[in-house]
């Protein structure tokens, strides 16, 4: 399969990236591992002309952790040093656990962290081949205005779904982002990155790119993510739940993954358990409001009455695991 | 949209080719080289088939650009036998019986070579795991974990 054509330039600084993105706008794709970029080249749901590769620039690749600002990532640090890499081991190990978890060994390799971040949004109906999608009327994400996982009328709203598992742990973990565009530089809370319009799953502007991903130091009794999955060696998660809790400061945060265009956190529900002393009728009552309150549709893996299941399932096994519930 | 120059090595050798931005590491290597043991299957990074290694780690080439090698140093597996024999590993499929049609093959060494290139003596939970992004459709996969196990 041939890829569309196009132009490619790897510039070897950071203002280099913020020229040509200034340049070319909308034309110009970045690419950090190329494990999402070129798979949606070769299906052309994307057909940028100009692709700016990241792996010249050194400093995008530094990982570090102090006291004071945390872990610093940088976006072009690969899955698999994410996963092994004993500074994150030592301070976060949910991080390191759920990078393990992405793709097969060959995506942890290529795939990046700023890259996992910028994960398209996913459907059945997207991530097709052109001919396959030529069947159909175009769909939201494809500029059409019509979302085929949903029968019957023509919904508004377009159900793709943001899969990308470390970019929702690090969602929990209250991580900040460093954009760098022709503006200059900016530290964005990744609750205000996360959002987009109908069909993107984040605010990154056109002429922006991430250049660090910080993670606040934090004093956690517990974060895990769960991840259930069709084939247990690469895909993507039916739904992924990640629990990141500080039992001492009753706090405690769940995020959902694969339901929605971002990640889903439901930070009323979650007030409800730092209240009091939790207790098993807290949390299953907590899992059952959050399970109620997401729709799944049939446009990935998992049917949608299991997917929905398994995050009320998840979530319990996630405060049990934790053992603050029996 | 000009091609460009790269220089690279592929199995000990340099070579020199003119590349567009758009064509695969796999296109090269395939139609290019000659190199066609790296096998093409999805095209889209879920099967396996042509992975190789890229600076000791393993890389599917149909989702590596061309242009991305500039300077790299790349094993394929036509690399690992030297004189007509095979390498330890390779035997060991063969001794195994870990072939059936052979398409899976050679991106199950390439995998298997790069996880013991990090890990020399894995368990079989960790060859398991380095190979779990290998499709192969006839083997059941036993023979060919049993494979690396008796190649380490």
């Amino acid at each position: 399969m041939n890829l569309p054509k196009f132009d490619y330039q790897a510039p070897e600084s950071i203002s280099d990236v913020c020229s040509l993105l200034a340049q070319a706008g909308e034309r110009a794709a970045i690419m950090a591992g190329g494990t999402d970029l070129i798979v949606q080249m070769m299906q052309r749901t994307s057909v940028p002309e100009l692709v700016i590769g990241l792996k010249q620039i050194p400093e995008l690749q530094n990982l570090t952790y102090s006291e004071t600002h945390g872990l610093k990532i940088g976006p072009m640090v690969s899955l698999q040093k994410l996963a092994n890499a004993s500074v994150v081991k030592d301070h976060f190990p949910v991080l390191a656990e759920t990078a393990s978890m992405v793709g097969a060994v060959q995506h942890q390799f290529m795939g990046t962290v700023g890259g996992n971040l910028c994960l398209n949004t996913r459907c059945w109906y997207y991530n097709q081949s052109a001919d396959w999608r030529r069947s159909l009327i175009p769909c939201h994400k494809l500029g059409g205005d019509t979302c085929h996982a949903i029968k019957g009328s023509r919904s508004r709203k377009c159900y793709a779904v943001y899969s990308a598992d470390v970019g929702s742990v690090l969602f929990a973990l209250g991580a900040n982002i460093v954009l760098s565009g022709s503006q200059g530089e900016k530290i964005v809370p990744l609750e205000e990155f996360f959002g987009g319009d109908l069909i993107k799953p984040t605010n990154l502007g056109k002429d922006e790119f991430i250049t660090e991903i910080i993670v606040p130091p934090q004093q956690l009794s517990f974060a895990r993510y769960y991840k259930p999955r069709l084939r247990g060696a690469i895909d993507f998660p039916k739904v992924g739940v990640a629990l990141v809790a500080s039992a001492e400061n009753k706090d405690y945060r769940v995020v959902i993954s694969a339901v929605d265009r971002k990640p889903a956190r439901f930070k009323d529900l979650e007030a409800t358990l730092s209240q009091h002393e939790i207790s098993g009728k807290q949390v299953r009552d907590f899992a059952a409001e959050v399970t109620s309150r997401i729709r799944t549709v049939a446009n990935v893996s998992g049917s949608p009455a299991y997917r929905r299941q398994m995050v009320n399932v998840l979530i319990k096994k996630a405060f049990t695991e934790m053992g603050v519930v029996s | 949209m000009n091609k460009r120059s790269i220089a690279f090595r592929v199995n000990g050798a340099d070579y020199e080719v003119f590349v567009e931005a758009r064509e695969t590491l796999l296109q090269v290597l395939r139609e290019k080289l000659g190199l066609t043991g790296t096998k093409q299957g999805c095209d889209l990074g879920d099967c396996g088939a042509c992975t190789v290694v890229v600076e000791g780690k393993p890389a599917l080439a149909c989702l590596t650009l061309a242009v991305e090698m500039e300077g790299k140093e790349i094993l394929t597996i036509e690399g690992l036998s030297s004189n007509g024999k095979l390498n330890p590993l390779q035997q060991a499929f063969m001794d195994e019986g870990a072939v059936q049609c052979g398409y899976c093959t050679p991106g199950m060494i390439m995998s298997a070579t790069a996880l013991l290139n990090h890990n020399p003596h894995p368990t079989e939970e960790e060859i398991r795991h380095g190979l779990a992004g290998n499709l192969c459709r006839c083997t059941g996969y036993s023979k060919i974990i049993n494979a690396v196990m008796k190649a380490t």
